[in-house]
């Protein structure tokens, strides 16, 4: 039993050494440069890794006891649960994604940010969640999705001075359709899961 | 009520005012959410010093935006090859010529466009270009910066140029307002020639 412990530790270790490393990819130049150079790439892949990246952090820390003391301040995980949403509706934000681009401050502000403010910080506060507070998590998230997504999708000028109209365009439907398949996923084992269970045990 | 449930509730306060906080610094207080707009607020709020920047002219003599001194100048950002944005930059100008013409007779006012496709806009493009939109030699400076000070051009500005799906170039054009004292005072939408001429004719 102790030995599984060890080897379940050991194994976090790998995991976050794996997320550090894929960080350390996505900041090398040439890997960064082909995400930015697509609104889609940039907001929808590049930004959500850097947000696995900190989440795996997250799940590593947990089992650190000197975290216990940030804890006490994160009941029901509701500080975390807020940093992490500001912080991943702020890098949708057209602005914000230009000047992580231009910018090098805002370069360095976007790979801690996201995998620290939003990542490790939802990592850490979500299994506190009671079920409601994740309900409206959720609801919050859709809308914020359909929000931009409709505003990149409708909006006639280029809100962005480093991508095209047509890539606004698609991502404001790829934004839509994220929207989307978000809320069918959070309705689907309440709708249908039970249905399951009624039928094996009947 | 728990230790841990003030101290949280507490931390949560903090974090919704430090959110807050962070959102009006990064969105100029809710006002600009694209840089665009961002950077037209700051001209007005801060209007920063423009560099002596350098160029060639028509002649093929080297200049540099110190030799406007003294006199506002209206800059704008060009390709010849342009079939869209460009080509209402140029009537625009062309406009703002007769406009301003009293202006520009009494040195107080020049038009600059400035190139950012060295490659294919020689003198010969440039001249082309400003007799197309109806404008003379007039107080309206055609400019070529070299490849290497163009990106100061563009950076100092707040100009980005990027190539769009046609072999041409996307770019957020505007008319830049630099005033006698060689700051950048404010950035104008083409649309908007009369808030340009107001702005010159009030302050000159």
């Amino acid at each position: 039993m102790f030995r599984q412990q060890v080897r379940r530790n050991v194994h976090h270790h790998w995991v976050a050494l794996a997320a550090t490393l894929l960080w350390i990819v996505l900041l090398l130049h040439p890997v960064r440069s082909w995400f930015e150079a697509s609104m889609f790439r940039h907001m929808i892949v590049q930004v959500p890794l850097l947000f696995a990246v900190g989440w795996i952090w997250g799940r590593w820390l947990r089992n650190s006891y000197a975290l216990n003391f940030l804890q006490r301040a994160n009941r029901w995980g509701a500080t975390g649960m807020l940093l992490a949403l500001v912080t991943m509706t702020l890098w949708m934000l057209p602005r914000l994604l230009d000047s992580a681009i231009l910018d090098s401050q805002w370069r360095w502000a976007k790979f801690l940010s996201v995998p620290i403010f939003a990542g490790t910080a939802a990592s850490l506060s979500w299994h506190r969640c009671p079920a409601i507070a994740r309900g409206v998590i959720h609801m919050e998230i859709i809308a914020t999705f359909w929000r931009f997504g409709w505003g990149y999708l409708i909006a006639e000028d280029r809100l962005c001075l480093s991508y095209l109209l047509n890539d606004q365009r698609q991502t404001g439907m790829a934004l839509f359709w994220i929207g989307g398949v978000w809320a069918v996923m959070v309705v689907w084992r309440p709708l249908f899961g039970t249905l399951r269970v009624e039928k094996t045990s009947g | 009520m728990s230790k841990d449930t003030r101290m949280s509730a507490l931390a949560f306060a903090l974090a919704l005012a430090a959110a807050l906080y962070v959102s009006a610094q990064v969105t100029d207080g809710f006002q600009a959410f694209t840089l665009e707009s961002a950077r037209r607020h700051a001209a007005l709020r801060t209007p920063r010093n423009v560099a002596p920047l350098q160029f060639i002219t028509l002649g093929g003599e080297q200049s540099d935006l110190a030799r406007y001194q003294g006199s506002w100048v209206l800059v704008d950002f060009i390709y010849t090859r342009c079939e869209t944005l460009c080509t209402s930059l140029g009537a625009v100008y062309a406009q703002l010529q007769r406009r301003l013409s009293r202006e520009i007779a009494n040195g107080q006012v020049r038009l600059l466009s400035v190139s950012f496709d060295p490659i294919h806009d020689g003198a010969e493009q440039l001249l082309a270009f400003r007799t197309r939109h109806g404008g003379s030699a007039l107080g309206w400076d055609m400019a070529r910066p070299s490849s290497v000070e163009l990106s100061r051009w563009l950076k100092d500005f707040g100009v980005v140029v990027i190539p769009d799906e046609f072999g041409g170039f996307a770019h957020n054009a505007a008319i830049h307002v630099v005033g006698p004292d060689a700051r950048l005072r404010a950035i104008f939408d083409l649309d908007d020639v009369d808030e340009v001429v107001r702005h010159v004719q009030a302050a000159s």
